[in-house]
């Protein structure tokens, strides 16, 4: 204990008792002791998937419960008998091997553990956080408050202000400094990004906006005008039935709506699917057309387990066939006898050696099929087909079999949902959008008193621009009764810029002699409003600024590899089919500079305190000692 | 005299465990089942044709085919054959060029799991290069043999039940399958057909990618480095059509003679077809080729398992110094020192050769950054001990030293092979002082580990030898002090330590924030790495102020250490491979 906080304990002596106990408690390393382990905890929750975080605590137990006991008890019966104290310690390490065994065991018949394996906290249903919005929730913010108090405080009543010390003070003020300096980050930060095409390209123009890194969006366009609705209550990674109703997002009610588009118009988003496909379907439809249709699988071997299924539909080119390496499955509908004599004929003259079967229904009304086998170099044979499965490939003792499951007899196709299994998910994609499935209910009060209402499903677009869409990730267009078409896109919120932006050229450059890139070359110029321009590289690890804003490197148009005109370029030089655009991350930095002279305080703080500080003290000493041994012998003398 | 006698009993009860483990290893080796061999059995719908010939076989040049060989000719043309300048030539893959030795024990690790091949019928062991040309140029040698290695227990399991029973059991502990039996339409369908999870998906990519690499064609090496004139700076294979070079037609016609006496079994003329490539490749384009010297010293990096042999002077300093200090022998830590600094500078030439392979500093994967950690921490343990002349931080060092290249020799650390690194790690020279600076500062942590042990050993154990040990470790061997100054001592030692590695952590944490807003636009986005780095760091800010406010501050320190060490493998190694993050390219 310093003697500055010596004096000042005796002062707060006169303090009232609730105060007292306050100001000590805030001077005192305890607490901050305290508040940092509540800081590791919150970093370790933050940060370890809960499954893992369990795992760990359950197998942390069941080893060191029984060492620590068994250590103790070794540690008192090995002073009398050391034998004694080696078996105690013996019996310690089998009780945690078996413990080790039992807590593994439990894990695997849990299923908590396996179903949280991969889930940190804050992606659980209350929270649907990103890993920032975590860290800078309220507990967080209330720790680090406490502790940047705790710390100046403890500052100003214990540490002496002289130039001896400054290495501490300079430490402690640089923490806070920093904590300062990040919230003021924190609240002005945007960051983003943008795609730019390269000047020779169709889609190349000048880009005045970015899409925000965080916060989803919903864009209606209409024509040329675009609304964009920022959905920042959007969930991330959890599923919520839209058949319930479980969201409930009103975007009719959004400021502006009502504006472009009427009252009539009423848009929900009923629920979210955070990781799902939408996959086409054969449905049976009894409203519908008589369209035949076999659900079928492939096993392997009579009894074998399934690797595949697929609908045979005999009126869809697409779909009615089922096909391996060697052999084909055809469904064929309204075949007559003459028909299939001819299949039979020209089966048998047929030279490759690909095995045929095909299955035949006659009658479209009736579900009766036969079987016509047309193996290679053999004559056709034709059975009725009595049991539901049949072999189509052989191979040493094993074999491949077709069963038929279902027959729809008014098939219909259709786009259903189907979310993605746990374990078939890709981590790092998950609560990014990137698989996500919004619907979008659409409902129309129309003149006559009726309503006309759609659900339609879509899926993200990171950038809702015509360039990047492809079958799966693409706007869809509604034609509204009375208010014409509409194109709905999910997306991200769009941020302007105080400038436009058009890139020049764009070159990813290599590793000597491959494909790898090193680093990359966008050529960019600023648009100012005032009617100027700048124009500046931008490289990886060498981002272009103007002003706060900073511009750099994030993806590029890697083209298709399995193209074989990938590499094809013009008489410039330029590839036609990679390298047409690049993404840049753009960011603003406001507060940067006074994290910057935080940190710096910190750096330079610390080896003044470790080790110039006691090399001045030893310097004082010397000095305080010389002076009393020349005072003494000055006495003396 | 008891303690002698129990310790020479231990010794025997330890010699006695070792053998009977050792046998129990040799009797668990799973029986050669040469059934494997055995022509298929045949289909058993008869309406069915067999599946033959095997598509790999049809597809080979007819002069590629091997007209059948026994495992005697096989050895012997093995044993033949001088393939040692061969395999130093050089060969570009995976972005880089590489000798053929590195290309041929990467692309069996691929295929096989293992970078030496061990066939179970046949007990000689083959250099990679012999190997691996062999795969390429004799494919149906291996057609029926356990190759394929299938690394998912579950994927292996239902590819094995294609197998005859009786052979089953035996691929499938072996962990290999013949390739002829992934050509096989139930093979396929498995590995094509619809994954249960992302495992079994990762599984299946691991087996094809496996068959991919068994189906090369020797066509397919890129041997002829690029012409200083050219405009491409790529490689070319001996077989394009663009080479008009008089040494490539020569070199193409040798290549073509040692694919035709490969086939034949015949060593003599496949001997003479090697020297020819051996002589014409490097002259081809001498500017452009990688110099002897870079290729040999490549070579020997693959051959001392990446200079982590290092361990075994390690190892023995750390026992001769633990020795010394238990005995009081000086010549014994003279001796420990001496083996200290020869296990150092094995460590320092594998880093320093794979600097000069890779063409960068070494620190930029897993591998290397666990090498450069350990360096660092060795390092650090001699100067300190030269500076305070205490030999306990060249114990620590050697204790270090030997567990991480005992490890790194033993365990497949990831990105263990020389590869080029991702474009934004290569780019930036701040980023190469923060990975520095934070190596240094874990690697201080590492020894200061150590120190932390030595002074728990001596606090819980304050017999005349524990105090005699601690006293030589400090340099006090002629003078011992007290238990108490002795303890007093080692914990000035140990914050020496933990003081600078609290700084550079600090300083390493910044300087990648400094870095992140630069590449990243964010200099804080508590991605879990940067989480944990910042609770390591804490653990050391606690550490540095409870000892105002303890009792027992020296004690705390040390459990302290033990803990921040702990918590410091998990920031390095555990983030990284277990939890997802920006950082897991690192």
């Amino acid at each position: 204990m310093s003697l500055k906080y010596q004096r000042i304990r005796q002062r707060d002596e006169k303090l009232p008792w609730l105060l007292k106990q306050l100001t000590r408690a805030f001077s005192s390393i305890t607490l901050a002791v305290i508040l940092l382990v509540l800081i590791v905890c919150y970093g370790i929750i933050g940060s370890v998937p809960l499954g893992m975080l369990a795992q760990t605590v359950l197998i942390g137990l069941a080893i060191f419960i029984p060492l620590i006991i068994a250590c103790m008890g070794a540690w008192r019966a090995g002073r009398r008998q050391w034998l004694m104290g080696m078996a105690m310690l013996g019996l310690g390490i089998a009780i945690a091997g078996m413990g080790v065994f039992m807590a593994q065991r439990l894990i695997i018949a849990i299923d908590w553990f396996d179903l949280y394996h991969t889930t940190v906290i804050y992606r659980l249903r209350y929270f649907e956080m990103t890993e920032l919005e975590f860290f800078s929730w309220w507990p967080m913010q209330l720790l680090l408050g406490l502790f940047v108090l705790n710390m100046i405080w403890a500052t100003i009543r214990r540490i002496e202000f002289k130039f001896v010390n400054i290495g501490v003070l300079s430490v402690h003020t640089g923490i806070v400094i920093l904590a300062i300096g990040s919230m003021f980050y924190g609240q002005a930060k945007q960051e983003g990004d943008t795609i730019l095409w390269r000047d020779d390209q169709p889609l190349a123009g000048p880009v005045s906006t970015f899409y925000d890194a965080v916060t989803p969006a919903l864009f209606f366009t209409v024509g040329d005008t675009k609304l964009s609705i920022p959905l920042p209550n959007l969930p991330r990674y959890n599923d919520y039935d839209p058949q319930t109703n479980a969201l409930n997002l009103k975007l009719h009610e959004v400021k502006g709506f009502k504006e472009r588009f009427g009252d009539q118009l009423r848009v929900t988003i009923p629920g979210f699917l955070a990781y799902a496909k939408l996959q086409t379907a054969w449905l049976n439809d009894p409203l519908t057309e008589p369209n035949p249709a076999l659900q079928v699988q492939l096993l392997t071997g009579k009894d074998g387990p399934s690797v595949t299924s697929k609908t045979l539909v005999a009126n869809s080119s697409m779909d009615a066939s089922l096909q391996g390496n060697n052999w084909t499955v055809q469904y064929l509908l309204g075949l007559t006898d003459q028909q299939i004599d001819q299949l039979k004929q020209s089966a048998s003259k047929q030279q490759t050696n690909i095995s045929r079967f095909y299955l035949i229904q006659q009658n479209p009304d009736q579900p009766v099929f036969v079987l016509l086998i047309c193996l290679p170099e053999r004559e056709a044979m034709q059975v009725p087909l009595t049991d539901d499965r049949f072999p189509v490939a052989t191979f040493e003792e094993h074999s491949l079999w077709v069963q038929i499951i279902r027959y729809l007899p008014n098939a219909r196709q259709t786009f259903i949902p189907v979310p993605v299994l746990k374990s078939k998910r890709i981590s790092k994609e998950e609560g990014t959008y990137l698989n996500a499935l919004l619907p979008v209910n659409l409902a129309m009060d129309l003149p006559d008193g009726k309503t006309w209402e759609r659900r339609i499903w879509l899926s993200h677009m990171r950038y809702p621009e015509p360039g990047i869409a492809n079958d799966e990730n693409r706007p869809i267009t509604v034609d509204i009764p009375t208010l014409g078409k509409i194109d709905l896109c999910f997306s991200r919120q769009q941020r302007p810029l105080p400038f436009s932006m058009t890139l020049g050229d764009f070159a990813m450059i290599p590793y000597p002699g491959s494909h790898m890139p090193r680093d990359f070359y966008s050529e960019i110029t600023l648009h100012y409003p005032d009617n100027t321009t700048y124009t500046d590289v931008a490289r990886l690890n060498n981002p272009m600024m103007s002003g706060r804003i900073k511009i750099g490197q994030t993806g590029w148009d890697p083209g298709d590899s399995t193209n074989p005109q990938n590499d094809a370029q013009d008489q410039n030089g330029r590839y036609l089919f990679q390298q047409r655009y690049v993404i840049l991350g753009i960011g603003n930095n406001v507060g940067i500079h006074i994290i910057f002279i935080g940190a710096c305080l910190i750096v330079l703080g610390i080896p003044w305190a470790f080790y110039i500080k006691p090399a001045l003290l030893r310097r004082t000493k010397r000095k305080i000692q010389k002076q009393l041994k020349d005072t003494e012998l000055s006495e003396t003398s | 005299m008891k303690s002698e006698s129990s310790t020479f009993h231990c010794q025997r009860v330890a010699y006695l465990m070792f053998c009977v483990i050792t046998v129990c290893l040799l009797a668990n080796t799973p029986p050669l089942a040469a059934q494997v061999r055995q022509e298929p059995a045949g289909n058993t719908l008869p309406d069915q044709p067999a599946l033959s010939p095997s598509p790999i076989t049809s597809q080979m040049p007819a002069e590629m085919m091997s007209p059948g060989i026994s495992e005697q000719q096989h050895q012997d043309f093995a044993a033949q054959l001088d393939l040692s300048a061969f395999s130093q030539l050089a060969v570009f893959d995976q972005g880089r060029a590489k000798i053929f030795d590195t290309y041929a024990r990467e692309m069996i690790t691929n295929v096989f799991g293992k970078a030496r091949y061990r066939d179970r019928f046949d007990p000689t062991h083959y250099s990679p290069t012999f190997t691996w040309l062999d795969i390429l140029l004799n494919k149906s040698w291996y057609a029926d043999r356990p190759l394929i290695y299938v690394e998912v227990l579950e994927l292996r399991r239902s590819l094995a039940k294609l197998l005859p029973a009786e052979v089953e059991d035996g691929f499938l502990s072996f962990g290999r399958l013949p390739p002829s039996l992934l050509l096989t339409e139930q093979a396929q369908q498995i590995l094509n057909g619809s994954a249960s999870d992302l495992r079994l998906l990762k599984g299946r990519n691991q087996v094809l990618s496996a068959w991919a690499g068994y189906q090369l064609l020797p066509n397919s090496l890129l041997l002829v480095s690029p012409s200083p004139t050219a405009k491409s700076d790529k490689w070319q294979s001996l077989f394009e059509p663009t080479q008009e070079n008089t040494d490539v037609l020569e070199a193409r016609l040798a290549f073509t003679e040692l694919a035709k006496a490969w086939n034949e079994a015949d060593s003599k003329a496949a001997q003479i077809a090697i020297d020819k490539l051996v002589d014409k490749l490097p002259s081809i384009h001498p500017l452009t080729y990688p110099s002897a010297t870079l290729r040999h010293a490549e070579l020997l990096y693959n051959q001392t398992h990446k200079f982590t042999i290092g361990y075994l002077a390690y190892g023995v300093a750390t026992i001769l110094l633990l020795i010394a200090m238990g005995t009081q022998r000086k010549w014994l830590i003279r001796s420990g020192i001496a083996f200290l600094l020869i296990g150092f500078a094995v460590h320092t030439a594998g880093f320093a050769v794979r600097g000069i392979i890779s063409g960068r500093w070494p620190i930029h994967n897993q591998f290397e950054s666990f090498i450069a950690l350990a360096w660092f921490a060795c390092m650090m343990g001699i100067v300190l001990m030269f500076a305070k002349r205490q030999w306990m931080f060249g114990a620590a060092a050697a204790a270090l030293g030997t567990t991480a290249l005992l490890f790194a020799n033993t365990v497949a650390i990831p990105s263990h092979d020389v590869a080029q690194v991702s474009g934004i790690l290569a780019t930036s020279r701040i980023l190469y002082i923060h990975v520095n600076v934070v190596i240094a500062a874990y690697a201080l942590i590492a020894l200061g580990f150590f120190i932390a042990l030595f002074y728990l050993g001596v606090y819980y154990f304050k017999t005349d030898a524990t105090v005699r040990m601690a006293a030589a470790g400090l340099g006090e061997m002629d003078n011992p002090s007290g238990p108490e100054k002795l303890l007093h001592d080692l914990d000035k030692a140990h914050l020496v330590i933990l003081q600078l590695a609290f700084w550079l952590l600090g300083l390493g944490i910044l300087l990648g924030a400094y870095w992140a807003d630069h590449a990243w636009g964010r200099w804080w986005g508590w991605d879990p790495k940067e989480t944990w780095a910042l609770i390591t760091w804490i653990i050391y800010l606690i550490v540095i102020h409870l000892r105002f406010g303890v009792r027992k501050p020296h004690l705390v320190t040390a459990w302290l250490s033990v803990i921040g060490f702990f918590v410091m493998l998990w920031t390095h190694w555990g983030v990284n491979l277990l939890l997802a993050g920006l950082h897991s390219y690192a």
